[in-house]
């Protein structure tokens, strides 16, 4: 019989205690397989909701987007009456109102003349508004959902007249079919809030994670240690009998395989089965959706990586317990 | 003798311990540490604020909540309340980040004045932002920045300037405040509502009650005219209406709120009375447009007191209980005492008692607008004091009007035909108050559609629990449940060291059993040593995780919707010290367990 099934049927009957060490390592992996899977079954219900979510429906950038109609807006921060607000001149007035969907009461602009939202024109009241000393006539007043609303706004020609700082933006409608263009904020933004929201939910699953593996790292080789000390007997019996140190090592490596792998299944199965059960139960219980813990993708790249880990963590521990026990000898 | 524990394990074990015990620490600390910060951190985002908040019973998240803001101004006025503010909280997208974006009022805002580390925070309302450090350090975001904030629910583009960088020391220190409107703009929501009422002063099982109950409104009419009496909300929309044309007994059954009750006619539109309406209340309300009202005024015999009607006639006066008095119907007179003169409406008994006070108290300015926020000119300002006399009337030819007076509640009415109505106001300092006339309603019967939602109050710990139950089906229980897993398997981290090094000196606790060592013994010269270097060691290992949270700098990179927690030392500390304990205690206890039994055997 081979040194290495001798090992294992030692640790099967008891003498080499390692039933804490498989349990306490599935129980780590079980919290990383739990923790990621559900992470992953709401990042996919999550991206399923944004996909039946109501298109974005208008979209700005710095840039100027090739093969989309956009509108040119140049726009500076002003001060009028100590109020915050936007100076915005545009070629088009009528257009730029159409893509924001604001309502005009009064004319649009001409030469010299702005229009004013209805939060700054109930701020300042006047129907004259100075800029760097060039005198605007309000024309009408607009009411939208967005900036309009404490804005003036004139045309390209009246802000020639004006020496300031513009900064020029484009704004186009995005429609269903557009493809997406780099740089452009998009509006409403729940589909870029929901990414950003899953980005950071992944890092901190990913740092829990790492935790949990150093954590499973280091209880695993001192738990080996322990093992292979409280088995000092055992192994004082197999050095007697004419085992070898090398053939000692070969054998607790084999063990170190198999509890790993059994460590690895058990968790896995684990962390599979309980959050489905949990989920289940509180479908059943609390009427809540039922949310399935899903088999993520990089779960076999978690399972190689822990059994690899768990495998080192084992064999130097259960060396370094040999090792004492030989020395003390 | 005490020295022995160290001993025993001198040098090699020693060192080996202390590292193996202080990683473990670490570990633990580092863990204890995270589970604590996204504790936290969950509870802020999702709680939205401190104190007792209301927000609205279907809503799933208070992101999506949506409180009228009448239930604010009501709130404010009752008198257990000691602070009330709303609040809109969106989270949105800065750059690629999240952040929540907190509309609050512009005075709230500036309550923070004290707070800001760079910049200023503006007095007026506008397309500006105030950054709290943590999330300014986040974002990479400084004073006089200009950033687009994208509205996640509506195709709103916000571009703000940020004005000011606040240290906070709260949660909001991770957000981005702008004004109310702003705020309301960002969240989608209309002028009328906003996403919670914070609330103090009020034990939330009342506000509760409060919230959730009507209440009937019972208003004894003496009314000698045909006419509507309506029911406003503090934001002027119609709540209720009844046709009156006599003397009667109106019932309406409402919400808990402040309300204002008018009196429409052909001529006159003036408010009554107004009633905090918190439980089943009965006011009574005159009116007499066809009697004659009596006016009395304050002024001596020997003055010379003349009253006019707006045609000019001369009024009948009498001198009574050492004041002068007119019987009048209602309307504008012109009143000339001595050199001076004013113009007084009459609706009602009246008592007229002018007093200066052009030199003492405080400035208030007075600005009168019209429902839809145009500035109304040409009106009649009347004060009244505590007790009901006319202190002070004067016409204003502009929309605003400025005033000096001492401290202490006076009345203000606003005299504008048909309007003529008043507002309470308690001068304490130098103040601005807006006075909005109501628009007359042309069709007093048909009462508008307004959204009553169905509100309750929570505390902040139950918002996230609340939050986290209907978002995502788990409660907060399940999390803490998940955080108590992994911190178990933490004590089983130390357990498993301090049980390594227990096992690697189990001969020699047998010797020193053989040779006489009682258990006291064992503890005072192997426990104790060992204890203290267990503690030692936490410590150190705390320590390194505090090192390893800052330079890491996981304050920023925890984050949930933006919210992130500073290392939580108290909690850290205690639960890696328990842990330390604990491990030790158990691998001590199974020691001394094992060294007997060996003997035994």
């Amino acid at each position: 019989m081979s040194l290495a099934v001798i090992i294992m049927s030692i640790a099967a009957r008891g003498e080499l205690k390692v039933k804490y060490l498989v349990l306490i390592a599935s129980i780590f992996l079980a919290v990383v397989v739990g923790l990621k899977g559900m992470t992953e079954a709401y990042v996919h219900d999550v991206m399923a909701i944004v996909e039946l979510y109501s298109r974005p429906s208008l979209a700005i950038s710095s840039q100027r987007p090739a093969g989309v109609k956009a509108v040119k807006v140049n726009v500076v921060h002003i001060t009028i009456e100590n109020i915050d607000a936007l100076l915005i001149s545009v070629s088009n007035v009528s257009v730029y109102l159409d893509l924001h969907r604001a309502r005009l009461k009064g004319s649009l602009p001409g030469f010299g003349e702005a229009l004013v939202g209805s939060k700054l024109r109930d701020q300042i009241g006047l129907p004259i508004a100075y800029i760097n000393g060039l005198k605007l006539n309000i024309t009408g007043i607009i009411s939208s959902n967005d900036y309009l609303d404490y804005s003036l706004i004139i045309l390209d020609e009246t802000a020639a007249l004006l020496d300031l700082e513009w900064k020029t933006l484009y704004e186009w409608e995005v429609r269903e079919s557009s493809e997406p263009i780099p740089h452009a904020m998009i509006v409403p933004a729940i589909p870029t809030l929901l990414i950003s929201v899953i980005i950071s939910a992944e890092r901190n699953v990913r740092l829990i994670t790492n935790l949990i593996y150093a954590m499973a790292c280091m209880a695993g080789f001192f738990l080996a240690g322990s093992s292979s000390v409280e088995a000092r007997r055992t192994i004082r019996v197999l050095t007697s009998a004419g085992f070898t140190f090398k053939g000692l090592l070969f054998s607790f490596m084999t063990l170190s395989i198999v509890l790993a792998a059994l460590s690895t299944i058990i968790g896995v199965s684990l962390g599979i089965l309980a959050p489905t059960l949990i989920s289940a139960i509180t479908s059943i219980f609390l009427k809540l959706p039922y949310i399935r813990p899903m088999a993520y993708e990089s779960m076999y790249l978690d399972i190689l990586w822990y059994f690899i880990l768990l495998f080192i963590c084992f064999f130097t521990g259960f060396v370094r317990g040999l090792t004492d026990v030989i020395s003390r000898d | 003798m005490s020295f022995l524990g160290i001993k025993m394990l001198w040098p090699k074990k020693l060192i080996l311990a202390l590292l193996s015990l202080i990683m473990a620490h670490t570990l633990v600390a580092l863990f204890s540490a995270v589970s604590s910060a996204y504790w936290m951190v969950i509870n802020t985002a999702l709680s939205g604020s401190d104190g007792v908040i209301v927000m609205q019973a279907g809503a799933r998240t208070v992101f999506t909540s949506h409180v009228p803001l009448s239930v604010y101004e009501s709130l404010k006025r009752h008198p257990d309340v000691v602070a009330c503010e709303p609040f809109t909280l969106t989270p949105t997208c800065i750059g690629e980040k999240t952040v929540i974006v907190r509309g609050a009022t512009i005075k709230y805002l500036n309550s923070w004045s004290r707070k800001v580390v760079s910049g200023y925070i503006p007095k007026r309302g506008g397309l500006w932002a105030v950054v709290g450090v943590k999330a300014a350090d986040r974002l990479g975001l400084k004073t006089g920045d200009h950033i687009i904030i994208a509205s996640s629910r509506t195709d709103a583009l916000m571009p703000v300037e940020i004005k000011a960088i606040c240290m906070f020391r709260d949660s909001k220190d991770y957000e981005v405040l702008v004004p109310l409107d702003v705020g309301q703009k960002i969240a989608g929501l209309p002028d009328t509502m906003v996403s919670i009422v914070e609330v103090k002063g009020m034990e939330k099982s009342k506000l509760m009650k409060l919230l959730t109950s009507d209440f009937e409104l019972t208003i004894g009419c003496n009314i000698d005219v045909e006419g509507w009496i309506l029911v406003f909300d503090p934001l002027n929309m119609l709540v209720a209406s009844a046709v009156i044309n006599n003397s009667s007994v109106l019932k309406f059954l409402l919400p808990f709120g402040y309300y204002e009750i008018y009196y429409q006619g052909r001529n006159i539109f003036t408010k009554l009375v107004d009633v905090l309406l918190d439980s089943n209340k009965t006011v009574f309300i005159n009116l007499s447009l066809k009697a004659n009202s009596i006016l009395q005024v304050m002024a001596s015999k020997n003055d010379v007191v003349i009253l006019r009607d707006e045609n000019g006639t001369l009024v009948k006066r009498t001198w009574q209980d050492g004041c002068w008095v007119f019987a009048v119907k209602p309307g504008l007179y012109i009143l000339q005492i001595n050199n001076s003169t004013y113009q007084v409406p009459v609706l009602g008994d009246t008592v007229f008692n002018p007093m200066g006070f052009n030199a003492v108290g405080y400035e208030v300015l007075v600005t009168v607008v019209s429902s839809d926020g145009t500035k109304v000119k040409d009106f009649i300002i009347v004060v009244e004091d505590e007790g009901g006399n006319i202190i002070f009337t004067s016409r204003a030819l502009g929309s605003q009007i400025s005033l000096r007076l001492p401290e202490g509640l006076y009345t203000f009415r606003i005299y504008k035909p048909p309007h003529f109505v008043f507002k309470h106001v308690n001068v304490k300092g130098p103040m601005s108050i807006v006075i909005k006339l109501p628009q007359l309603v042309k069709n007093p019967e048909k009462i508008p559609y307004r959204f009553y939602p169905k509100l309750i109050s929570l505390k902040s710990e139950e918002a996230a629990e609340y939050t986290l139950y209907a978002l995502t089906g788990l409660t907060s229980s399940y999390i803490v449940a998940a955080i108590v897993l992994i911190l178990t398997l933490s004590v089983l981290l130390c357990l498993a060291v301090q049980r390594h090094v227990y096992l690697s000196i189990s001969e020699d606790l047998r010797i020193l059993h053989i040779i006489g060592f009682t258990k006291s013994r064992l503890l005072v010269s192997i426990g104790i040593p060992h204890i203290m270097l267990s503690i030692s060691s936490a410590l150190t290992g705390f320590a390194v995780a505090w090192a390893i949270y800052s330079i890491l700098r996981l304050d920023v990179l925890i984050v949930m919707l933006g919210y992130g927690s500073p290392f939580r030392a108290v909690d850290s500390l205690i639960f890696t010290l328990l842990s330390t304990i604990i491990s030790w205690l158990v691998s001590f206890a199974e020691a001394l367990k094992r060294a007997g039994d060996t003997i035994e055997g």
